[in-house]
């Protein structure tokens, strides 16, 4: 009787333990991701993995990168790898293989373009007007006009600015 | 009467010349007033969805009043992106060789600001103002819901590429259009205008 109320009490320590461990997201389980999930050939993505533990060294490989090894850091087992320039673009699978033979996989959108160097023509002209031209010019009349005015009630021996 | 009025007339029609003289100036040197009054820009949220690929189909912007249809395009032979039709008057481009709209990296959609005669898809893109919310519905039909972070003006020839093209740090969005002066010939007008992006959410249609 006394050893099963140790054993429960046992229990229940660990299951606050765990409740109370600060439990990353995929603390649990065998995962792997690639952030980000969508590149350009030729750039960099983050592997992050978890083969339950994050104690040993373990593989990933994926047709996008070839085989690299994530290794421990912190609590995730973590890798960087290279996308080649020339890869198709599409969609790869992205496989771990822990020592324990426990599998996990992703996939990888890779895209590839040539990076346009110039900006797309999108406009036929209809709204284009005329560059200003119109309205220097109705400015400038008006100004003349302005100026005529100001000359003709000076010429009158009246001063425009301060009326009699 | 008239006489009396004559002095302050003079005054007025100095300072009217002179305001249209000024105007007409900027904007012969590319200024335009929704840029005066867009404000300071508004940087994207922490949290954001992640979506897988998929065509988008169709595009809103509630606050120019656009509502269109999207199709797909490449590069054409200067190494520019396609554009679509100048007869096609409601339709943007959605560059297929690049990210969807949700996944990571920049989506980029391309439309005209006018036709030969009419005003284009994106014609009034220059007076969108950080913050405001863009709609595209995708073929699996997930809507995502993107806002707008700044809008830019840069010279056709000398494109910021990295910031447009090559940001994967999270899902976003880059609509261009033409912007700036007329200056014909192969190059349209003198300027691209972008809208950079981001996504903020995704629902069901």
């Amino acid at each position: 009787m006394r050893s099963a109320l140790r054993v429960a009490a046992g229990a229940v320590a660990l299951v606050v333990a765990a409740l109370t461990a600060p439990a990353p997201a995929h603390a649990e389980g065998v995962f792997v991701e690639v952030n980000p999930s969508t590149i350009q050939a030729g750039f960099q993505v983050a592997i992050r993995a978890s083969c339950g533990d994050a104690l040993n060294n373990a593989k990933v490989h994926s047709d996008a990168f070839g085989t690299v090894t994530v290794e421990p850091v912190n609590v995730y087992l973590i890798a960087a790898a290279t996308v080649p320039e020339n890869k198709k673009a599409g969609g790869y699978n992205v496989k771990l293989t822990c020592p324990s033979r426990q599998t996990a996989t992703t996939t990888l959108w890779v895209v590839n373009h040539d990076s346009p160097q110039r900006g797309p023509n999108t406009g036929g002209g209809g709204l284009a007007g005329d560059g200003g031209t119109t309205l220097i010019g109705a400015g400038a009349a008006a100004m003349g006009l302005g100026l005529g005015v100001l000359l003709l009630s000076r010429r009158r021996g009246r001063n425009p600015l301060t009326p009699a | 009467m008239l006489r009396r009025l004559r002095g302050p007339l003079a005054v007025v029609l100095l300072l009217v010349g002179l305001f249209s003289v000024g105007i007409g100036l900027g904007k012969a040197g590319g200024f335009s007033f929704a840029e005066l009054f867009r404000g300071p820009g508004k940087a994207p949220p922490g949290e954001f969805p992640v979506l897988g690929p998929s065509r988008p189909l169709r595009i809103q912007i509630p606050a120019i009043k656009v509502k269109a249809y999207i199709h797909g395009v490449g590069l054409d032979e200067r190494g520019a992106i396609d554009t679509p039709s100048l007869l096609l008057r409601n339709e943007a481009g959605w560059f297929d060789d690049g990210p969807s709209p949700g996944q990571y990296g920049p989506a980029i959609i391309v439309g005209h600001v006018d036709t030969k005669d009419s005003p284009g898809v994106f014609h009034r893109l220059n007076e969108l103002k950080p913050g405001a919310k863009i709609e595209i519905t995708r073929r699996d039909n997930k809507v995502t819901v993107f806002e707008v972070n700044t809008v830019e003006r840069f010279s056709k020839q000398s494109l910021p590429v990295d910031r447009i093209y090559h940001d994967y740090t999270r899902p976003g969005l880059r609509l261009i259009t033409c912007g700036g002066r007329w200056v014909g010939g192969e190059l349209g007008y003198a300027d691209n205008i972008v809208v950079f992006a981001s996504l903020v959410s995704a629902h069901k249609a």
